[in-house]
């Protein structure tokens, strides 16, 4: 489930985050650590019976009596799930605000937020990510192996394992998965990228693959591993990529996981609904005891913002996420349903990393290549101002490229607004003299840049940022353009500022943002030209490096020389997720697993038939008011904060160190 | 001595007109108060500004709405970039050095945000006070000061276009009309390839290449509304040319500009000037929803399709859908009462009701 | 006569090769094409997923790939001889694949066709049924409050856009803030195919109401003005003094003899609804949640679906010069004065 979020956010069509107005944030933090907080939770067993497979097949080559010698497994997870959870009962979800040009998992176009919600809970990966811990832990394959020089991945599959029309899950299924995602007229040029460092993998038996790696990179296995989700052979087999294009758009292949989509599921331009199996190979695993109890997710098509939220009000809608800071602080308190707890508004902490949003400035075009200006700059964006004024407080300024979580570098220092400071800046860099306009000019040539940005939205803190660089005598020019438009810019380099937003990845791979071989290329994600030898050496480290603490203190120190190099004006991010949903849903006291993001975290919820039973009574009686529960779950965070106090306690120093210094800084 | 006859005839008819326009009331009126608001807005910076009309510090006078930009060092305050007036007023009040500041009627700025102000407590968009009549827009500028701004772009806009498209629009159309033959033939092939173009889309193609100025977007706009009028002009030549007093100035041997301009021209009018009204109000319109889209103007330009936008987002703050669609109504309506105005007074006949 | 109508069918050959020819082109050299819309979405898996170091997209895509897509969208030959193999699949019928859905443009388009006829339709018929009378009525009593009255009413409706008026009245009427009158938008309910008749009728007229007026608001400030202005000339005509003088009934004058000429502007515009089937305004639509050709054209020109740009336009053009050619034949057929040759 949680391998995926490397590819979060590609939201360019779910409104939700569509906007981005938006990443978001709780004001002052609450003592984190509440006394009476029970922070435990049960741990599972993921069960496999030794005895089951082909008997043809021998039990050294993963058949009946294979044992897991010798082989790497875990089976205890984290059971975030109740295991008294109801079954059944629907959800329908106000996120879609287009029909996806398709509904395949893999190949062009693919990539729209909803592909990913489905893909998660209809397909599965080999391994899954602890949801607590994000160790590997066993989903199709049950074990594995990586050889001692890291260069030969074994998976050993469940013989359970089966695909809704009954068939077996084969290594042949991960071979065939693999040679179609990598063919080039699946036209998905970064799947190529990605697995593209692997050779093609090898069925060594029914239930045993193999798979060589092209060069050693701890990441390789996470892809092969949780990112490559297996698809049925016995009907993707014989497809080219463009045959697959054709024959899948609108259309899924049979599937190993735990929802299905009917054929009446789709109703073209306007809904998609998704279905609970009761036939589902992990039906009685105790590890997934728990998850997907909701019977099914209808995912409506709603075009305009507004009108979504117009259906939420009118009860049209069980789950929405809320995308303007102005609704949850001054509509949804407001609205008679949420007073009576007919309607929840919940706030989530999880523990997910932030992306990065602001404004890139390209290095490459003079003079945002002198780090005073940049510098200047980010000291002309009043975060302060506008998240207090325009969007009441729900958000936190950035301070950090790995916002949240263990890889932010913890004593990068704030960056207020300070026009003064900026003036300094700018007088240091030779702009001393000022001309008629009240711009500054030096060698004849007036300080300006333009600003481009791709959704109207953005306008609002854009046109403020705008009036702050004028007082200080910076030129702002404001153009929004298509977001394909805006794209090409930006990759080719061709823009002087633009405005951004980042997802984050749980695992974050500094090198393809800030490698120096990249500043002078065009199309990657080293948009900024940015460019340091140390850089360059602690991304080479990193890729090589298995050990998760000293992975934490490359991405710290690599955080920390970026944040100095101001190449983007940094903005702000939502420190939660802000959900509005019917109060007909149960969940666990931790709401959500540990990292999870809007379009998972009902995972381990349920429908509660007894709440919908008052939700219907209370549609005709206005007296019927229910509990509408918390209003914030923290449990994530009061989590992180007890083992790092219980670590703090162990390791002694270094930790207070840090949090001390996280203190003053704040100031 | 042609000349001179050719000359005089439409002056008279044009004073004609002039004066029965005139006691057309409800046009006439509209047509003062529309004209002297657009004359006015032209001050606006005088009226409506956040820069000072006249400074006087240490005995030197400094006129900054004139003279622009001046840094607030040299007038005594300590801030970065350009002086801040309305604090330099009080400023000065409480140094009582003699030092004065004369600021505007209206002291804000359109692009002006007022976030820090202090009788503006809370998140915009803030309701109207006494001192901001039509309260704040979603980012905390001044409404009443962006939409008398905006009414000067968005009227000027509409003008330009009306203008531009309506001297094409008939030049082309009396063209048409009046030879006929394979210049229609040809002249409408272009007209239909022309109109074939999608508007949007060349409009979006446009503002990705480059910033869209105002009047790039009149040009635009302009030459995607010709054609509408060149074809009803179009008709009219062709009913028109087949009349007696058209055969009659040509057996005179007048020239055929002439003819298309000075006889057929004035009897074909009616359906163009019709349309006019509709045209302007059309145009002013197509601002709004382009400036919806996003591909109108560039922020941070007051323009009222950027108002009424803000106004939908925020349906539930009164003043932000009121005022600008009350204002937009109003003027578009008074447009309208001076179309209907003009119809009448260029009418030849005299519209008569007979039992 | 029928002889010109021939000439005119003739021309719009040329015609259409023309907007085709220049409005491919144009998708041709314009930046931030198809495949640039691609590469957006190819890239944001890894580049919009990670200024904080993600993606999987740090180096440029494989040139593999951009010739393949460079060969499915046609980009790999000259314009003009994609234009000429472009056209030579749409004479046979065929407009090409969208490059968004991957399936045959036609059906794309052809499957918003009942929605934009059944709006269209109905907005159009509503103008003409209320502007007709309307403005016949306005010009009787021109000068009159009734006048007055009713001319600011249809300036209101002229001067607020009919998606803004629709977004208002969806929120005061939709059910979500204040009364629930009619639904949230959308063509009709989802379960409209289980309704009984009666069911699915009033299903259908309560979805219709709010997009109707949106779409017909605009349009009766233009018609009935035009009505108005047409009738009042011509009662100022002389035949219409004879008329009187031969002792006829006000009504009968009306009636009878002015009205038919000063409908002869009017008519023209009936030739134009022939594009009603490809009516359809993308704001409108995008309030409410309609799938009509309006959307479909506005997203298939921010995401350069140019094939679907392509298809829409060659249908739009097409009946616009049928259109222009019906609308030339009623011009003659109620004005026996106009002459085309």
């Amino acid at each position: 489930m949680l391998a995926r979020a490397a590819l979060v956010s590609i939201t360019l069509l779910i409104a939700c985050t569509g906007p981005r107005e938006t990443p978001e944030p709780k004001p002052e933090p609450e003592p984190i650590v509440q006394e009476n907080v029970d922070i435990e939770f049960p741990t599972t067993t993921y069960t496999w019976d030794a005895a089951a497979g082909d008997p043809s097949v021998p039990a050294e080559l993963g058949g009946p009596g294979f044992t897991g010698e010798g082989w790497q497994t875990r089976m205890e997870r984290a059971g975030l799930g109740d295991p008294n959870a109801p079954q059944g009962g629907e959800m329908i979800v106000g996120m879609l605000a287009d029909w996806p040009a398709t509904l395949r998992v893999m190949g062009k176009d693919f990539n729209v937020a909803f592909n990913y919600f489905a893909r998660d809970i209809l397909y599965d990966t080999l391994l899954d990510l602890d949801p607590v811990s994000l160790e590997f832990v066993p989903r199709l394959a049950t074990h594995w192996q990586i050889s001692d020089d890291r260069s030969t991945y074994r998976f050993r599959i469940n013989p359970a394992a089966r695909w809704s029309d009954g068939e077996e899950v084969t290594a042949e299924d991960v071979v065939a998965t693999y040679r179609l995602q990598m063919d080039p007229t699946l036209l998905d040029p970064s799947a190529i990228q990605t697995f593209g460092k692997l050779k093609e993998p090898k069925a060594i038996s029914k239930y045993i693959v193999e798979v060589e790696v092209n060069e050693e990179n701890w990441r390789n296995f996470l892809y092969f591993s949780s990112s490559l989700w297996i698809l049925p052979e016995h009907e993707i087999g014989q497809l080219t990529g463009a045959e697959y294009l054709d024959q899948y758009q609108f259309r899924y292949t049979t599937t190993t996981g735990p929802y299905e989509v009917k054929p009446d599921g789709i109703n073209k331009g306007n809904s998609i609904t998704i279905t609970r199996r009761s036939d589902w190979w992990g039906e009685d695993n105790p590890v997934w005891d728990g998850f997907y109890n909701i019977g099914s997710f209808k995912w409506n098509v709603v075009k305009n913002p507004d009108l979504r939220f117009e259906k939420v009000k009118k009860g049209e809608i069980d789950y929405f996420l809320v995308p303007k800071a102005q609704w949850w602080a001054e509509d949804i308190p407001a609205l008679e349903d949420v007073k009576r707890g007919l309607l929840v508004p919940r706030k989530f902490f999880t523990d997910a990393p932030h992306g990065t949003s602001g404004m890139a400035l390209n290095m490459r075009h003079p003079p945002l290549d002198d780090v005073r200006v940049r510098k200047a700059l980010q000291h002309l964006y009043d975060r302060e101002t506008m998240i207090k004024k325009l969007y009441f407080d729900e958000y936190e300024e950035l301070q950090s490229y790995y916002q949240g979580g263990v890889y932010q570098n913890p004593n990068n220092p704030p960056l207020p607004y300070d026009e003064v400071a900026a003036v300094e800046l700018l007088e240091a860099a030779g702009y001393t003299e000022i001309n008629d306009e009240g711009y500054r000019v030096k060698d004849g040539k007036e300080l300006g840049f333009s600003v481009t940005y791709r959704s109207p939205l953005t306008e609002r803190s854009l046109t403020i940022f705008q009036e702050a660089a004028k007082r200080a005598g910076i030129r702002l020019d404001l153009q929004l353009l298509t977001p394909a438009a805006h794209w090409k810019n930006v990759r080719e380099k061709e823009y002087e500022i633009a405005s951004m937003a980042w997802g984050a990845l749980t695992f974050p791979n500094p090198e393809s943002s800030w490698s120096s071989s990249l500043a002078s290329q065009k199309d990657n994600n080293n948009i900024t030209a940015f460019a340091n030898p140390r850089v360059d050496a602690l991304c080479k480290e990193y890729d090589r490096e298995y050990d998760l603490q000293r992975r934490i203190e490359i991405i710290q120190e690599i955080d920390g020389i970026i944040y100095a190099a101001h190449p983007y004006v940094l903005g702000w991010y939502g420190p939660s997720q802000r959900v509005l949903f019917r109060n007909k849903f149960g969940m666990p006291e931790w709401g959500s697993s540990r990292y999870a993001e809007y379009d998972n975290l009902f995972h381990i919820w349920w429908v509660d038939p007894d709440k919908e039973k008052t939700l219907a009574a209370a549609a005709k009686d206005p007296s019927i008011t229910m509990d509408a529960g918390p209003r914030e779950i923290r449990f994530w965070q009061q989590w992180v904060a007890h083992q790092n106090a219980t670590a703090g306690d162990a390791a002694g120093d270094e930790a207070s160190d840090h949090g001390v210094d996280g203190g003053e800084d704040k100031e | 001595m042609a000349e001179s006859m050719v000359e005089d005839k439409p002056l008279s008819i044009l004073q004609k007109r002039w004066r029965k326009f005139r006691t057309l009331k409800r046009g006439w009126y509209s047509f003062l108060f529309l004209t002297g608001a657009l004359l006015l807005s032209f001050l606006n910076p005088l009226m409506i500004n956040n820069r000072a009309l006249i400074v006087r510090y240490d005995g030197v006078y400094h006129f900054p709405v004139l003279s622009g930009h001046i840094e607030a060092k040299e007038l005594g305050q300590h801030v970065i970039g350009e002086a801040r007036y309305r604090e330099l007023k009080s400023q000065y009040r409480e140094e009582g050095a003699g030092n004065w500041v004369l600021m505007p009627p209206y002291p804000y700025h359109p692009n002006e945000n007022l976030l820090l102000e202090e009788d503006l407590p809370g998140p915009p968009p803030h309701s109207p006070t006494s001192n901001h009549w039509m309260g704040t827009d979603d980012r905390g500028r001044d409404v009443f000061a962006r939409l008398i701004y905006g009414f000067r772009i968005s009227m000027l806009f509409g003008l330009g276009v009306l203008i531009g498209a309506y001297s094409v629009g008939i030049i082309a159309g009396a063209i048409l009309g009046y030879f006929g033959g394979w210049v229609d033939i040809l002249g409408q092939r272009f007209v239909e390839i022309w109109s074939g173009l999608p508007f949007l889309y060349t409009v979006i193609i446009i503002s990705s290449l480059i910033r869209p100025e105002p009047w790039v977007l009149v040009l635009i706009l302009c030459s995607f509304t010709w054609m509408r009028i060149s074809f009803y002009v179009r008709g009219e030549f062709y009913r028109e040319k087949a009349k007696d007093y058209v055969a009659a100035a040509v057996s005179q041997g007048e020239s055929n500009p002439s003819i298309m301009f000075r006889h057929i021209l004035p009897n074909g009018l009616t359906p163009i000037i019709s349309f006019a009204p509709f045209g302007l109000v059309g145009y002013i319109s197509s601002l709004v929803s382009l400036d919806f889209l996003g591909f109108g103007v560039q922020p941070p330009t007051a323009s009222w399709g950027e108002l009424v936008k803000q106004g939908l987002a925020n349906i539930n703050e009164w003043h932000l859908v009121l005022f600008p669609l009350g204002a937009m109504f109003c003027t578009l309506m008074m447009v309208v009462f001076i179309g209907e105005a003009v119809r009448e007074a260029f009418d030849p006949k005299t519209f008569s009701r007979l039992r | 006569m029928s002889g010109y109508f021939a000439r005119r069918l003739l021309l719009l050959i040329p015609t259409f090769l023309g907007i085709t020819f220049l409005v491919f082109t144009i998708t041709r050299f314009v930046p931030g094409g198809p495949i640039d819309q691609l590469i957006v979405q190819m890239q944001s898996a890894g580049g919009e997923a990670g200024a904080s170091g993600a993606g999987e997209s740090s180096v440029a895509i494989p040139a593999a790939v951009l010739d393949e897509l460079n060969r499915q969208y046609g980009f790999d030959k000259p314009f003009y001889l994609s234009y000429l193999s472009w056209l030579g699949d749409v004479l046979t019928g065929d407009l090409g694949e969208s490059f968004k859905y991957n399936e045959p443009v036609l059906g794309v388009i052809t499957s918003r066709f009942p929605i934009s006829i059944y709006f269209g339709l109905i907005g159009f018929t509503l103008a003409y049924l209320v502007c007709i009378p309307l403005g016949v009525a306005k010009a009787i009593q021109h000068g009159t409050p009734f006048d007055f009255i009713s001319s600011a009413i249809v300036f209101i409706g002229y001067s607020v856009p009919g998606w803004a008026l629709g977004a208002v009245l969806l929120v005061l009427f939709g059910g979500g803030s204040f009364l629930d009158l009619v639904p949230l938008g959308g063509f009709r309910s989802e379960n409209w195919s289980d309704l009984s008749l009666v069911g699915k009728i009033t299903d259908q007229l309560h979805h219709t109401i709010l997009p109707v007026i949106s779409y017909a608001v605009g349009s009766f400030a233009t018609l009935t003005v035009l009505m108005k202005n047409s009738l009042m000339e011509n009662l100022g005509a002389d035949y219409v003094r004879t008329a009187f003088a031969k002792g006829l009934s006000e009504r009968r004058v009306i009636l009878v003899h002015t009205l038919r000429n000063s409908l002869i502007p009017i008519s023209t515009g009936l030739g134009h609804a022939l594009g009603l089937i490809m009516a359809g305004s993308y704001l409108i639509e995008f309030v409410f949640n309609i799938d009509g050709v309006g959307y479909l054209g506005y997203t298939a020109i921010i995401d350069r679906d140019y094939a679907v740009v392509m298809g829409i336009l060659v249908i739009n053009t097409l009946l616009i010069l049928i259109g222009n050619i019906l609308s030339d034949v009623l011009y003659v057929l109620v004005d026996p004065r106009i002459r085309f040759n």
